[in-house]
């Protein structure tokens, strides 16, 4: 309300004040030609001055002054050239100001509203940080509580519950340079632990794009040192071994693993395809290519989820679907993000929400022929109906 | 709230444009006062509604408000105080609403000061000032929205790059916005002369010292990007003929062109045609400046290709302001009165040389310029004209343009004498011959030439001083009389001694630390020593350090000057925390004789660093050379005295040329 007041109050008085001269009397008088006999005569005023200060002989003075006396008269002689052509030309009301006044004074204030509306997110609030900083956490959202956590660490940095905090959120966000720095501090504050090392050999993986940096194998050791019957240290142990061109250690440490595997292990599966691919032949750079289905990058992404509690995981899962939906509401043409949004849904079980997404994602890229096409190829392939 | 505020400011300040483009040109068309008079306040209103909008960003990148997403990816909560202000313009939008503050604040000031223009000329002068501001005010709103607001504001935005994060660099933008923005209002005199299709009497009288205004904003502008580039990027230059450098240089030239046209125009009525095309062309210029700068087609024609709005809107508005208004010229300039007659060696005279040169050289910076974005355009390959091309076509130019410096302000208006001129300099070219000889003394290698660019800077500075000295009649009359003549002198003759004094020190500079520069690049280890410059360095390792928002490491060297020591010097390289970028801060120390000029790079085995030092012999005449021009500058502004030429008397009825 007090935003529409404002707003009212600048488009009122911006608006009186640039039209105001319309209603006032035309009082002009026939000033061009004065306004040069004016200039005239304060050079002629400004020679006599510099001719006392000695910065002009007499002799210039007196040249100078011929001059503009000479362009003076000039001035006279066509002023009243003018004034004989077009008697009382200055004072002329060429056009009837009433109405250019009601148009202005309705134009201005209507236009910018008009625009504004269109262009502006009238009355919504400004959001400094500080402010945000101070709200209370319940109903925050992710973005706002990683904003306290780093205010709080901006001003006590050897505080490592704080980094313990942060660094799984930085890891979820994808900010996984944050992360990994996140969890090395948090170890050199608090002392090493498996989740820890674990949270910093992901970050540092997710980091690299899927490739295994020497301080992230380091990490996987010392985690399986204090943890043996872990296993997807291992995992990514052999991994590295592969990136790093030992293809024989590789494969024997994948046959360990299988031959260790339950039968219905979700992972014997991605094992199996890895060991046939490294036996086969020097093509296996793989990995490297992040988040194909079944590649090593997709499945330590679910190893990572798979460390969470499982309250952890799907109030992760949960605020990650509806930032995503949030901002498909704005972003209606993302074809991707809708696709992302589908998948999740469904692989949720919330069929209800796949179907309305299905409608949104349609209506939002109606305009465009190409994606609506792709999305329907897509969701052939899906086998999702309707 | 105030985001929104703000942004509506934003949106009234353009319909108030379109108002001021229209109304008050209408009323000049069919001599209406009151249609006239509403160029003022809309004026001033538009000022008033930019300042708000501009407080209102400012007051959204001060709280760290990420909400707005202009601020979420230029901004960081971590960022020093006055990073933060001088945030709003270190990026796109915030910078082009700037742009039209500063546009709004010449309108209003021309509307509020501009009492003794006849109003119709005012009228037409606002329209057009608002004509422009209403282009670039839609490019704002409809392409480069700075008010933009994000649904899910972030933790924390992506920070200013650390460059940017610079004292003088804090303040080069405005300034140079300033030099920019400020020709806008000498293209508005001369469309609107054009329009009337006659140029008043008032006309130079306020053309020349709004021009004055934005040259001097412009030379310092330039000199502390330079300045800036010279200490930061570390790698010892202060020009490197670079595109961005080169959009705000050819304004300058054709600025420094126009200054001296609008004083011929303003004390002698004559070159009324020229200085008009000259006004049109440097505001153009300034435009193509903000063109090349803002529409991404420096880092490669195709990624303008790529995001071509605001491109081609930034384009379209170089079209039609410079297209429109040499098509008025072509249209009216044949029914302009030519002003004041004058021979050829006169005042009036060497200014045309003068403007003749600097026109030259412009085009000449132009085509360097320019030429590899078309040929990119054209044919895809991608070549950079380097400094060599400049040097090669701009040097020669400077070189006549620095010789008659001395001569033009010795002659006098409507018919010079020459020898009496060169007689006068003798003083000054014997000073310069001494100057060459000590040159060759000082510095026993380099390019047999440099001694002579020295001595011709030397030349200017003794020629400006010569000139003062005749007119004080230094050495020819009573000291009394010298003194009282040194008082009463206008100020406007200071400004010019001091701007050609400062271009001399400027020539100096640039020759002997182009020529004379000295180089190491080596690896230290801590207890390495390396002599450069006849200075010491010995490197006594780096030590952590950490600031508000960045780390570094910091190399501390001890300078020693034959056994006595002189300093310590700490270069640094930093990584800032956002966006996570090094950066190198130089160790400099400065002296009468050079600078000596430290950086550090990677560190190559532990401790031990890749180190390059440089001496800059007289480096820092380049920049003193520019304040005493921006002084210089200043100083003829404050003299509010209308200038008038007092023109020699003809000594038996010669034949004159005409312009």
């Amino acid at each position: 309300m007090l935003f529409w007041l404002a707003v009212a109050v600048l488009a009122a008085a911006v608006t009186f004040a640039v039209t105001r001269p319309l209603l006032q009397d035309d009082k002009r008088s026939d000033e061009t030609s004065s306004a040069d006999v004016a200039v005239y005569k304060d050079q002629l005023l400004e020679i006599v001055a510099d001719r006392d200060r000695g910065v002009m002989s007499d002799g210039e003075a007196d040249a100078a002054r011929t001059e503009i006396a000479r362009r003076l008269l000039r001035q006279v002689d066509r002023a009243g050239g003018t004034a004989a052509n077009k008697p009382g030309a200055g004072r002329t009301r060429g056009v009837n100001t009433t109405p250019v006044f009601f148009a202005a004074s309705l134009a201005l204030p209507l236009a910018s509203l008009g625009l504004y509306v269109t262009y502006g997110e009238p009355g919504r609030p400004a959001q400094p940080l500080s402010q945000r900083l101070a709200a209370p956490a319940a109903g925050a959202s992710t973005n706002d509580l990683i904003a306290k956590v780093e205010a709080t660490l901006q001003k006590n940095p050897q505080d490592g519950r704080g980094w313990d905090v942060i660094a799984p959120v930085y890891l979820a966000e994808g900010r996984a340079s944050d992360a990994a720095s996140a969890y090395a501090t948090a170890m050199r504050l608090l002392g090493e632990n498996a989740s820890r090392l674990q949270g910093f050999a992901d970050a540092r993986i997710r980091a690299e794009n899927g490739v295994v940096p020497d301080d992230a194998k380091v990490a996987l050791k010392a985690l399986l040192t204090a943890e043996p019957q872990r296993r997807e240290p291992r995992i990514w142990l052999a991994l590295a071994k592969e990136q790093d061109g030992d293809r024989a250690g590789a494969a024997a440490d994948y046959r360990a693993l299988l031959a260790e595997a339950p039968k219905d292990a979700p992972w014997r599966q991605a094992i199996e395809e890895r060991l046939q691919l490294v036996e086969r032949g020097p093509v296996a750079d793989a990995p490297s290519t992040p988040a194909k289905p079944g590649s090593a990058t997709v499945d330590a992404r679910a190893a990572e989820v798979a460390a969470m509690t499982p309250e952890q995981r799907d109030a992760m899962i949960a605020s990650m679907v509806t930032g995503l939906a949030e901002r498909l509401k704005s972003e209606k043409t993302d074809l991707i993000g809708w696709q992302k949004l589908i998948r999740a849904y469904q692989v949720l079980g919330r069929k209800d929400d796949v179907a309305k997404a299905l409608t949104d994602a349609r209506t939002g890229l109606a305009g465009d022929e190409a994606r609506l096409r792709e999305l329907e190829d897509w969701v052939k392939q899906l086998g999702l109906s309707g | 709230m105030i985001i929104e505020f703000g942004h509506f400011a934003l949106i009234l300040a353009l319909l108030v444009a379109a108002f001021q483009t229209v109304v008050p040109a209408w009323g000049a068309r069919v001599n209406d006062g009151r249609l006239m008079r509403v160029a003022e306040p809309a004026a001033v209103s538009q000022l008033f509604l930019l300042l708000i909008a501009f407080c209102a960003l400012m007051h959204a990148y001060v709280t760290s408000d990420f909400s707005v997403a202009n601020v979420a990816i230029n901004s960081h909560s971590t960022k020093p105080l006055i990073y933060k202000i001088s945030g709003v313009w270190g990026n796109h939008e915030g910078s082009m609403l700037l742009w039209v503050l500063i546009l709004a604040l010449f309108g209003a000031a021309v509307a509020v000061f501009g009492n003794n223009l006849p109003a119709t000329l005012k009228a037409n002068v606002l329209a057009v000032q608002a004509s422009i501001a209403l282009a670039f005010l839609l490019f704002i709103v409809l392409t480069s929205d700075p008010f933009a607001r994000l649904a899910q504001p972030p933790a924390d935005g992506n920070g200013l790059n650390p460059i940017l994060q610079d004292p003088a660099l804090a303040f080069h933008p405005p300034f140079l916005y300033t030099g920019y923005v400020g020709f806008s209002i000498a293209f508005s005199f001369a469309v609107a002369a054009l329009i009337e299709g006659r140029v008043d009497a008032a006309w130079a009288r306020w053309v020349r010292p709004w021009t004055l205004a934005a040259w001097m904003f412009l030379t310092i502008g330039i000199a502390m990007g330079s300045w800036w580039a010279y200490y930061e990027l570390g790698w010892g230059g202060w020009w490197f003929w670079d595109p961005v450098e080169n959009a705000s240089f050819m304004p300058w030239l054709a600025g420094t062109a126009l200054l001296h046209s609008a004083l011929v125009m303003e004390k002698r009525e004559a070159l009324k045609v020229w200085t008009i095309l000259l006004a049109i062309l440097t505001f153009s210029l300034s435009l193509m400046g903000a063109f090349i700068v803002r529409s991404g087609v420096l880092t490669s024609v195709h990624s303008f290709a790529v995001d071509p709005e605001r491109g081609v809107f930034i384009l379209g508005i170089l079209v039609v302001f410079t297209g429109g208004a040499l098509a008025l010229f072509a249209l009216r300039a044949k029914d302009m009165r030519f002003g004041g007659l004058f021979a050829p060696i006169s005042r009036e005279g060497s200014l045309v040389f003068n403007n003749l040169l600097l026109v030259t050289s412009t085009a000449t910076v132009l085509i360097g310029t320019l030429y590899p974005l078309l040929l990119e355009a054209t044919t895809g390959d991608k070549i950079s004209v380097g400094p060599p091309f400049f040097n090669m076509t701009f040097g020669p130019l400077m070189l006549p343009l620095l010789l008659a410096m001395p001569f033009g302000p010795l002659l006098a208006w409507k018919r010079g004498d020459v020898l009496a001129a060169a007689q006068r300099l003798m003083f000054a070219a014997m000073a310069a011959v001494v100057v060459l000889a000590v040159a060759y003394a000082a510095f026993e290698r380099g390019p047999w030439i440099a001694p002579f660019g020295i001595a011709l800077g030397a030349f200017v500075m003794f020629g400006a001083v010569t000139e003062w000295a005749t007119r004080i009649k230094l050495g020819t009359a009573q000291f009394d009389e010298v003194a009282r003549r040194a008082v009463n002198l206008p100020r406007s003759n200071y400004g010019t001694l001091l701007a050609h004094f400062g271009i001399g020190l400027m020539v100096v500079g640039i020759v002997a630390t182009t020529a004379y520069q000295q180089e190491r690049i080596l690896v230290m280890k801590p207890g390495d020593t390396v002599e450069i410059g006849g200075f010491e360095l010995a490197f006594k390792g780096a030590v952590p350090g950490r600031g508000p928002n960045y780390r570094e490491d910091i190399a501390q060297f001890d300078v020693t000057r034959g056994g006595a020591a002189v300093t310590r010097l700490e270069p640094s390289k930093r990584l800032y925390d956002a966006p996570p970028q090094p950066t190198t801060e130089s160790g400099i120390h400065a002296s009468w004789r050079g600078d000596l000029y430290v950086v550090i790079g990677d560190e190559q085995t532990p401790g031990s660093y890749a180190v390059r030092a440089y001496f800059n012999p007289l480096v820092r005449f380049i920049w003193l050379g520019a304040l005493i021009m921006f002084v210089g500058g200043g100083i003829s502004l404050s003299d509010r005295r209308l200038r008038v030429g007092a023109p020699r008397k003809s000594r038996r009825s010669a034949p004159i040329a005409a312009e």
